[in-house]
């Protein structure tokens, strides 16, 4: 009885909602069986041998079967994986905001209210650039908290203004209305985009300090993917722009201020390079990615620290398989803490991010093997 | 060697081969040296355009290497989207430019290379996967420019070579020996009639003369029987 009462007040009571941790309790086994029945190292391995037709077979006798059986009336080989991997994933996230409780139902969608920004400014655009209804339908993921239903009224609507009057009483709606006050202009929708995620963070960062259980753990991740999330950006402003002030572009919020960024961008020497990375406690975590790029067990920090400054001295992006070495890092860190905190708001983050990951992996390895890869080379997109 | 036959033997027809063999010999020499001007050209230019194209054929195994990777990790939907919030194309300009009098294509880029912030994708949504691909792109464009301007000069450098070359040949070896054959026949011819002339004058002469001495004669007789 108390969880229906919950369940109908939730938007009312976030802060003050008395929790029981019955309901802790119960999300939080359901999604470590959930996540326990994600796809293992071993099938990994064994998708990797497998050619395209036997992954197709593969996918559809799994968890996604419904979705691969729905689809495969209308599309076919690498496409029909693809979209039942996506659409797979949005229903995942929506069933897992649909059984969260209270406050955590708040926080799960807060979490996923990065969908809603892809699903929004992709209605917007579609608006401003003309682009067809049915191809956005194909490439929305509506695994946020905007009901699908909602974002099918929003594509029926004709203009940019009509959409964001739309969206009022959306969470970002007062972001989205400030950016496209003063009308369109080249570079608007990457602008308004990146406020939007600006915020989506700050949000996060609120209610995440709001109290809940776990919330003081989460802080320190949603720091760490902050932090990776602007150093990546600082390589990638340095290797393709032009701007002098990158503040606009860095999310506040995480271990290191904005105005860090802004003093390591025009920096040119070795000595004050490195000094500025170990200043962001970001040598080791490169180090362990360095590690896992070379299966080298034997380097050193100096060989981490070379490499990253060959990158930044020659105006290039990290490698991708460093970043993905980075997110599996990332992965594993959560899932330490989570373990460590079995019932409280981790296991439904670390849950919802194997769960993308899992998305991506089946895909990375479904689209390397279309195009030829061989499977050592897949095998370092992957995160496992 | 064949000589033309159309001519006529006249001095007034003479006149007018010897005009046409000296232009002849004129547009042999000024043809030669556009000829030589054109393979000067086309040996500068040839290994440019080869370094050209060894370029395009690097960037664009490399922007499929990226492609690739690309859909692995973003995936048709990530790729979609990030290529319908694209806000500037690029363009092209075509121009015309002489060289030799072979007029050639300047094919120039437009908002070829952009920013990574004007690129119309959000910095913060998007992966640097992204960013590389293009990247990539760009710079394949900008080769596909480069080697396609150069590439069509060349072209017609060489087909203008192939035309003034076979102009040439044909001035060396046909145009010019048939003319001074001709003109050989014709002197010949005009020597010949001349001969034929003065023998002609000396039989009428001789002619003349005969009738005038048997006229003489006949008179004679008569004067002798009367």
């Amino acid at each position: 009885m108390v969880y229906r009462e919950t369940v109908t007040d939730r938007r009312r009571s976030l802060h003050h909602f008395p929790f029981t941790p019955t309901g802790y309790i119960y999300i939080c086994t359901r999604l470590t069986v959930r996540k326990a029945r994600l796809i293992t190292k071993d099938q990994y391995m064994r998708l990797l041998n497998m050619d395209l037709n036997q992954i197709s077979r593969f996918i559809g006798e799994t968890e996604y079967q419904n979705e691969v059986n729905e689809l495969a009336g209308s599309l076919s080989g690498i496409a029909l994986i693809e979209a039942a991997l996506t659409k797979n994933l949005a229903e995942t996230y929506q069933s897992v905001v649909e059984i969260t409780p209270g406050a955590l139902h708040e926080l799960t969608e807060r979490y996923l209210a990065r969908w809603d920004i892809w699903n929004v400014m992709l209605v917007l655009r579609s608006r401003q650039f003309d682009i067809p209804a049915d191809k956005i339908r194909q490439v929305l993921i509506p695994a946020g908290g905007i009901r699908p239903g909602k974002i099918e009224m929003l594509l029926s609507m004709r203009t940019i203004n009509d959409v964001i009057e739309g969206l009022e009483g959306w969470e970002l709606y007062p972001d989205l209305k400030e950016g496209f006050a003063s009308g369109y202009h080249k570079g608007l929708f990457a602008d308004v985009e990146n406020s939007l995620y600006k915020s989506f963070y700050k949000n996060l960062y609120r209610d995440a300090r709001s109290g809940i259980r776990g919330g003081d753990y989460i802080l320190p991740y949603l720091r760490l993917e902050i932090d990776i999330i602007n150093i990546r950006n600082l390589f990638r402003l340095r290797s393709g722009s032009r701007v002098s002030d990158i503040r606009p572009y860095i999310i506040p919020g995480g271990n290191l201020h904005p105005d860090f960024f802004q003093q390591m961008y025009p920096i040119e020497d070795k000595q004050q390079f490195i000094a500025g990375m170990q200043q962001a406690k970001f040598m080791p975590i490169l180090l362990e990615a360095l590690k896992d790029v070379r299966c080298d067990e034997n380097l050193c920090e100096a060989d981490a620290a070379n490499l990253i400054w060959k990158l930044w001295s020659e105006r290039r992006t990290p490698l991708f398989s460093m970043m993905m070495a980075v997110t599996r890092l990332r992965l594993h860190h959560i899932e330490q803490i989570a373990k460590r905190h079995p019932f409280s708001a981790l296991p439904i983050i670390s849950y919802l991010e194997h769960k993308r990951h899992e998305v991506a992996n089946l895909r990375t390895i479904a689209r390397g093997k279309q195009f030829g890869l061989d499977p050592d080379h897949i095998r370092r997109y992957l995160v496992m | 060697m064949a000589y033309q036959t159309d001519v006529k033997p006249t001095r007034a027809g003479l006149l007018a081969l010897r005009n046409r063999l000296r232009m002849a010999r004129k547009a042999y020499k000024i043809l030669s040296m556009k000829l030589d001007g054109l393979i000067l050209e086309v040996t500068h230019l040839a290994p440019e355009v080869k370094k050209e194209y060894d370029l395009l054929i690097s960037r664009y195994a490399r922007t499929k290497l990226l492609i690739a990777a690309a859909y692995m990790m973003e995936g048709t939907v990530g790729m979609t989207v990030a290529a319908y919030s694209v806000e500037v194309n690029p363009e092209i300009d075509l121009s015309q430019r002489n060289v030799f009098g072979v007029k050639v294509p300047v094919i120039t880029g437009k908002n070829v290379k952009t920013d990574v912030v004007e690129r119309g994708y959000g910095l913060l949504g998007t992966t640097l996967v992204i960013d590389d691909l293009a990247t990539s792109y760009e710079e394949l464009l900008a080769a596909i420019i480069t080697y396609a301007g150069n590439e069509a000069t060349l072209k017609r450098l060489l087909a203008e070579i192939e035309r003034i070359g076979r102009r040439v040949r044909a001035l060396e070896h046909q145009v010019i020996p048939t003319l001074e054959e001709t003109e050989l026949y014709i002197s010949r011819m005009r020597d010949e009639i001349e001969r034929e002339d003065t023998s002609r004058l000396f039989h009428v002469k001789r002619r003349k003369e005969e009738a005038a001495l048997r006229d003489d004669q006949e008179r004679k007789m008569r004067s002798d029987i009367s």
